[in-house]
């Protein structure tokens, strides 16, 4: 086993992809930083389980995750967010699609509107969400760490990125900007 | 491939989920049909300025320090929502202090060893190695097949100035066969790194990077093969930065160090 000074070393570089995760997740600073620490301490007690020569990255999320599905939430009585197929009907309803112009334009407003959106998704839907698009996990890699079927991992990220582009229309027009298209 | 098939396709093309073929239909079909280049253009868009704006947050100052004094020894720490007589505080605090001091001289020494670093750039190289292209993303350009054409070179120099501004080391590895196939932005330490791939006709790999990290090492290249599972060969190179290769297996390290001693 790695000595502690050496694990922290290993963990170091992916701190700002652990931490902007869980603030995204917990939607505050100081429960944030504590769901790392959780995290960390977890992973350098756990870190016999770690298959060397896999992604230690998508290791450090798997754990991450179960702190925050099992203890954080369970902790913070975070009610059980509705199911995400009650609010967004099955179907290939229209999804509206950003112009670059558009996005241009919108440019330093899409932030807010996308974390404000981002916290309406169910958290299963966000975690999904926030792995593959800002941390950058394969399908497979986010099947694992959530411990979900590939084809779940799908059918979350396809609905969370159609009720964020609705929602991000809904701004755009909002702002003024009717220009977003939708696919046929 | 059919409009609605190329936006049904578009995530995961941008994902970098599909397999080659698909891909490559994908692929074709953004580059003939203007309405779908503009979807892709615009999701290439707004991917990327999500990903500025909230995929950029840093960790907090000290979280580091934090977590360094929270493993075993200091775990105590952690349950800090437990009140604490004095005395429990003071005998924390004496096993934990040298820990700190010594994690805090590990986090802020300039020095490496050599062998940690390697660890690290091959895991770097595995990431990278394989699925590289296709995967269309803002942080990284991938040149795949065209790897010669000018436009390609374009591209690359392009994505190094715009990520790493000149300070950088580029190397054509064609003299020994092998072609580049794109570039990806690996943070180390904070700072950005232009992480090039190459790949020969073989399917042989080199990864290739200049890091802002100072190794304890003597001057001249170095191969660490001892503890690493893939040849690593670090070259100083000045400024308190090491360039980094990374190959396959040692038979092409060995290959690509006679090359250079041939030169």
């Amino acid at each position: 086993m790695e000595t502690q000074a050496e694990f922290a070393e290993r963990v170091k570089p992916h701190l700002d992809s652990l931490y902007r995760t869980a603030l995204r997740m917990t939607g505050e600073n100081s429960a944030a930083e504590d769901l790392v620490q959780e995290t960390f301490l977890k992973a350098y007690r756990g870190y016999g389980s770690f298959e060397p020569g896999s992604n230690f990255k998508a290791w450090l999320f798997t754990i991450l995750t179960n702190a925050y599905i099992n203890d954080y939430r369970r902790r913070s009585r975070t009610p059980v967010v509705t199911d995400f197929a009650e609010v967004e009907p099955e179907g290939e309803a229209e999804t509206p699609h950003f112009s670059s112009e558009d996005v241009e334009r919108l440019a330093d407003r899409l932030g807010d509107a996308a974390k404000r959106a981002l916290d309406r998704l169910p958290a299963e839907h966000r975690l999904v969400f926030l792995l593959s698009t800002f941390e950058d996990l394969s399908y497979k890699e986010i099947s694992s760490a959530l411990a979900v079927p590939i084809g779940t991992v799908m059918s979350r990220l396809f609905r969370a990125r159609a009720l964020l582009r609705r929602e991000l229309a809904d701004f755009a027009r909002q702002e003024g900007y009717g220009q977003e298209k939708t696919t046929p | 491939m059919k409009c609605h098939e190329a936006k049904r396709h578009l995530d995961l093309f941008m994902d970098g989920e599909l397999s080659v073929p698909e891909n490559l239909k994908v692929l074709e079909h953004l580059n003939l049909c203007r309405p779908c280049g503009g979807v892709y253009e615009g999701e290439k868009a707004l991917r990327a300025q999500l990903k500025s704006q909230l995929g950029s947050v840093q960790a907090p100052v000290g979280l580091a320090e934090r977590l360094a004094s929270s493993t075993e020894a200091g775990s105590a720490l952690v349950e800090r929502f437990r009140p604490s007589s004095p005395w429990r505080l003071i005998s924390v605090a004496a096993a934990v202090v040298p820990f700190i001091i010594v994690l805090l001289f590990l986090f802020t020494s300039p020095i490496e060893k050599p062998q940690a670093l390697a660890t690290e750039v091959v895991t770097m190289h595995k990431e990278t190695r394989d699925g590289f292209c296709g995967q269309h993303r803002d942080d990284r350009v991938c040149v795949c097949d065209n790897c010669c054409s000018e436009e390609a070179a374009k591209n690359l120099e392009i994505f190094f100035q715009k990520n790493v501004g000149h300070e950088d080391c580029r190397h054509d590895l064609g003299g020994l066969g092998y072609k580049p196939i794109g570039a990806s932005v690996w943070r180390h330490r904070g700072q950005k790194v232009c992480w090039t791939v190459h790949r020969d006709e073989a399917g042989h790999t080199i990864t290739h990077g200049l890091l802002t990290t100072k190794i304890a090492m003597e001057p001249g290249p170095m191969l660490v093969c001892d503890g690493v599972d893939r040849p690593v060969e670090l070259i100083p190179a000045g400024n308190g930065m090491t360039c980094v290769f990374v190959f396959d297996n040692e038979g092409e390290a060995i290959r690509f160090r006679a090359s250079r001693k041939a030169h």
